[in-house]
């Protein structure tokens, strides 16, 4: 036997502590948490990476049998421009709560525009179909460097730059300008043997976990609310909610499961 | 809608369920059975996460229906271990850490059973190639493979 096996940890092979329920299929992952009287939950999406919302009606789905809510940003508090610093982000809560279920406008292709909760997943698919949604199509801006532009379609009308403290006259699709500096950068390229400038691009990434996002949420009579979701940051999911919802940050409890991937990409939901 | 009664033999226990004919064999397991341990993932085949034997033929149980149990034999990862024993698929999972979130680990596990049941002595490359149906992010496969050739080997000696 070698020296090292005079530690305790270094030199051995524990086995992890979860490991048990996960090989045995016990673990409780957020699409686990089964309770009695569960509805499940689907999302209406927008067809346009741009448009107005002129209407929409929610009759026809809520007529359906086994529907049992169908919520528009209308059901949301309307919140003013609040700043909130969540952790990782500091964020507007009004632009995160019209991204949650988009206010006026659609922002981008799959921004949510109605949500339906239903005694199955299929019933509330098929609720989907019966909502009625009327919209603007507006020109879409497809690229950064278009969004750049002083002439591109504006995609909020209010958000003015800012920059270094200040904030721009007029709106623009640049949210921010922020500059880092250290010497003299341009005295540095002037005794350069070689100037290399170049510009790259990539595709948008996501991480690739394997658990879909997921969410039980259990609303009480007394005003509290429990949410077991897919999440790497309780607490952060916690702040949302009680803001978007404008609930006492003390009513909401968020409770993680066990998580199926995540590498940052399930920080907040 | 109208549902469906169905017999099946579910990890040795004969069971009934009523379903509907729209529901797939994944959502009456975890829904309607809460048999939770197969997971959802992608719920079009790719991901593996949703494994299930069915009369011995490893399947995504998100790919087959309910109805389509009637009268079959159907092992989930539930039905693997007894109360007081791992299945080597398991234990061998556990001292390789061919896990981490464990989403992909009952899938992974079931779909190797079926592997073991046809082949108890797999080469790598037929580990590997049997494996392709399932996707995992965490660990990245190695240590999965190895835990499956232990597993074959646990088998051999009767550990």
């Amino acid at each position: 036997m070698s020296e090292s096996t005079a530690y305790k940890v270094i030199g051995t092979r524990p086995i992890r502590h979860d490991g048990l329920d996960k090989v045995t299929g016990r673990a409780i992952y957020g699409a686990d948490v089964q309770m009695v009287g569960l509805l499940y939950g689907k999302i209406l999406r927008s067809p346009h990476a741009h448009a107005r919302i002129r209407k929409i009606d929610t009759s026809r789905a809520l007529a359906l049998p086994g529907v049992k809510a169908v919520t528009t940003h209308q059901d949301l508090p309307s919140l003013d421009d609040k700043i909130a610093d969540l952790g990782e982000a500091v964020v507007n809560m009004r632009y995160m709560s019209n991204n949650i279920l988009a206010e006026g406008k659609v922002l981008y292709k799959g921004h949510a525009v109605a949500a339906v909760a239903a005694t199955s997943p299929h019933i509330a698919e098929e609720a989907l179909a019966l909502i009625d949604v009327e919209y603007e199509v507006l020109p879409p801006v497809m690229d950064v460097l278009d969004a750049m532009n002083e002439r591109a379609p504006l995609v909020l009308e209010d958000l003015k730059t800012s920059s270094i403290g200040q904030k721009g006259d007029r709106p623009s699709n640049v949210a921010s300008h922020f500059q880092h500096k250290l010497g003299d950068p341009e005295k540095g390229f002037a005794e350069a043997d070689v100037v290399i400038d170049r510009e790259f691009h990539t595709a948008t990434v996501h991480q690739g976990y394997i658990e879909p996002h997921n969410a039980t949420a259990l609303y009480s009579p007394d005003g509290h609310l429990t949410v077991w979701c897919s999440t790497q940051g309780a607490f952060a999911v916690r702040s949302q909610l009680a803001e978007i919802l404008q609930m006492p940050i003390a009513t909401v409890k968020v409770v993680p499961p066990a998580l199926g991937g995540g590498f940052g990409g399930t920080m907040t939901y | 809608m109208s549902r469906v009664h169905v017999q099946a033999r579910i990890n040795g226990e004969e069971t009934e369920f009523l379903c509907e004919p729209r529901q797939s064999l994944l959502e009456v397991l975890r829904d309607v059975l809460m048999l939770t341990g197969s997971k959802e993932g992608c719920n079009n085949g790719n991901c593996g996460a949703c494994n299930v034997i069915l009369d011995g033929r490893l399947v995504n149980s998100c790919l087959v229906l309910g109805v389509e149990a009637q009268g079959k034999d159907i092992q989930t990862i539930e039905g693997l271990a007894t109360p007081d024993r791992l299945h080597p698929l398991q234990q061998q999972f556990l001292e390789h850490a061919a896990l981490q979130c464990g989403i992909c680990t009952p899938g992974f596990i079931v779909a190797a059973k079926a592997l073991l049941d046809k082949n108890p002595h797999p080469t790598e490359p037929q580990v590997r190639h049997w494996l392709a149906g399932n996707l995992c992010r965490c660990t990245g496969y190695d240590k999965i493979v190895r835990a499956v050739l232990s597993a074959a080997d646990a088998v051999r000696d009767g550990r």
